[in-house]
């Protein structure tokens, strides 16, 4: 699927015109339209895609890529969640459109990143780069689909009302702001049925893209042989997975995706089985490694997270309680979805926080014994606008 | 005065006068061709010019067709130089891909689909801030960016003209080649 990555700045938004791997080339490097010259920030890009950086984390054997933008700019650190997002999108088989006509997709987004690709919260001035986008959106064609990630900051709803104005009749979907990786399954997820929707000449479209079919087909088998390779690895739990806190196997193409592809195309006599997905995302905190729970507690940083597998769309892989284990991360898909927790889990932790990236932590208290058995009641709507309410379960046990 | 039957008037030998100390000046402009040069201290001020700066049309004239002034310029260039190479060494043929100058290595890296990329591995140098690439006639002088990870990187896109000359005198293994 091409997508265009826009890098709103307030000066006007840049596009991502290429990224591809170089072989041979000692380190990344980013360029800018006209420039013969590295960028001014090539080095952090560098950095954030060297050996044991950030981006290598999340994909294994990442080698050095040239990075080319539409044009350029000097300073600042907004361009780090765009750029992180495009590398997860294009491992996974996307490639980058150079110009809105020529896009399947639209993705826009701002802010710096931290060392786990998590949206570090700021002034980012959404709301400028949002105006200055307007002349971009227009030109994108009225059934492309544009996907936004708001990082946290202080205009980030005033932002969001004013792009759905500016969108018009454009599909615009929210994505709630979380660690990239979770961010770029998510948007699979959202693809997948713009693909599959795409591709049914029995949706009611005037022109069929029949061209695209191949590739949203390729989309779907290819994350759903990841998914149930990654839920197999999960569940086996072993160490090495559990230093790659990749949690895109959890979201798959979501249930509504494969049966609309079964029913819409009868020569597809093997569809692939969707994957399961929820309605949220739970995430382990564990210590990280030379640190424990009770440094946890004070220092957020030492915490890593991973994220937990599901066994179906409502139930989760049940998680090991364990010295290591220090609480539990609980975030929404959707970003304008509500929960509860009710069960054990709310008596045996503290009193819930809400991070920077919007996940709602639950850290267990020390001397815990007993399982944890606990529901999470997610309510909102449905795409149609149908009020929608799903009971989520995950088990914390010895 | 009198003129005698075929010989030329005085307009003619007024003008043969003139052709005459024409002749004479521009001799004599060819017999002291330093007369023209730049001092030392010009051809150093020069020398240690910023990237992008304004060139000197006299001083690049008399690099160019005075030997005397451009072995001079070279030696002056060299001595700030932290790196440089006369010419490639060892290249089988005129098209070279990777090259040494000094300590550095020059690397050029080519894509199917895409600008080609000039990588300057400084091994050990901390930093360079300009390069300049010479081969016969054509000079060209640019600025780096900062080092990444003990390396520099180009892109030779054809789109720019400065790209595009570095990538012509880059690939040329009589070029010659000053880092600073």
């Amino acid at each position: 699927m091409r997508l265009l990555f826009i890098i709103p700045t307030t000066g006007g938004p840049l596009v991502v015109t290429a990224l591809r791997p170089r072989p041979g080339l000692p380190v990344s490097a980013a360029f800018a339209a006209g420039d013969f010259r590295a960028l001014p920030w090539s080095g952090d890009y560098g950095r954030l895609c060297a050996p044991g950086g950030p981006l290598s984390c999340m994909i294994p054997e990442l080698a050095p890529h040239e990075l080319r933008l539409s044009a350029s700019f000097d300073a600042g650190r907004s361009w780090e969640a765009p750029i992180a997002l495009a590398h997860l999108m294009l491992a996974r088989g996307h490639t980058c459109a150079a110009r809105p006509a020529e896009a399947e997709a639209i993705i826009w987004t701002s802010g710096a990143i931290d060392l786990d690709l998590a949206p570090i919260s700021g002034d980012y001035a959404l709301s400028d780069k949002i105006e200055k986008t307007a002349a971009l959106l227009a030109e994108v064609p009225e059934t492309t689909p544009i996907f936004v990630i708001l990082p946290p900051a202080p205009d980030a709803e005033a932002a969001w009302t004013r792009l759905q104005a500016m969108a018009n009749a454009r599909p615009v979907t929210r994505i709630a702001a979380a660690p990239m990786a979770e961010v770029a399954a998510v948007l699979l997820q959202r693809m997948a049925p713009a693909a599959a929707a795409a591709a049914a000449p029995a949706m009611g479209r005037k022109t069929p893209r029949q061209a695209r079919w191949p590739a949203m087909a390729a989309v779907v088998v290819a994350v759903a042989v990841v998914g149930g390779l990654g839920t197999y690895a999960l569940n086996r739990t072993t160490p090495e997975l559990q230093n790659r806190p990749e949690p895109a196997p959890q979201y798959k193409p979501v249930e509504a995706v494969g049966s609309k592809i079964a029913k819409n195309d009868p020569h597809d006599h093997d569809p692939p089985k969707p994957a399961p997905s929820s309605r949220v995302v739970i995430s382990e905190i564990r210590a990280a490694p030379g640190s424990d729970c009770r440094r946890v507690l004070f220092v957020p940083s030492a915490a890593v997270r991973h994220a937990v597998s599901l066994l179906d769309d409502t139930t989760f892989t049940p998680s090991q309680l364990e010295d290591q284990l220090c609480g539990i991360a609980i975030k929404p898909v959707v970003a304008t979805d509500r929960f509860t927790v009710e069960g054990d889990l709310v008596a045996a932790s503290l009193a819930p926080t809400i991070g920077p990236d919007g996940a709602t932590t639950y850290l267990l208290r020390a001397n815990r014994q007993q399982n944890i058995v606990y529901q999470i009641q997610v309510s909102g709507e449905t795409e149609s606008g149908q009020p929608r309410t799903d009971v989520i379960r995950h088990a914390i046990i010895r | 005065m009198t003129t005698k039957q075929g010989e030329p008037g005085p307009e003619v030998a007024q003008l043969l006068a003139e052709a005459h100390a024409a002749r004479l000046i521009a001799r004599e402009a060819l017999l002291a061709p330093n007369a023209a040069s730049p001092g030392v201290h010009e051809l150093w001020a020069y020398v240690r010019r910023a990237p992008g700066a304004p060139i000197s049309l006299g001083i690049e004239r008399a690099i160019r067709t005075d030997a005397a002034t451009g072995a001079r310029y070279r030696a002056m260039l060299a001595a700030i130089a932290v790196a440089h190479a006369p010419f490639a060494i060892a290249a089988a043929d005129g098209q070279i891909a990777r090259r040494r100058v000094g300590p550095c290595t020059i690397e050029i890296l080519d894509a199917a689909d895409a600008p080609s990329l000039l990588v300057i591995h400084l091994n050990g140098i901390d930093r360079l801030s300009t390069m300049e690439i010479a081969c016969g006639e054509e000079r060209l002088r640019l600025a780096l960016p900062a080092p990444t990870a003990g390396a520099i990187v180009l892109s030779l896109d054809p789109a720019n003209a400065e790209a595009a000359t570095l990538d012509r005198l880059a690939r040329d293994a009589a070029s010659e080649i000053f880092l600073l």
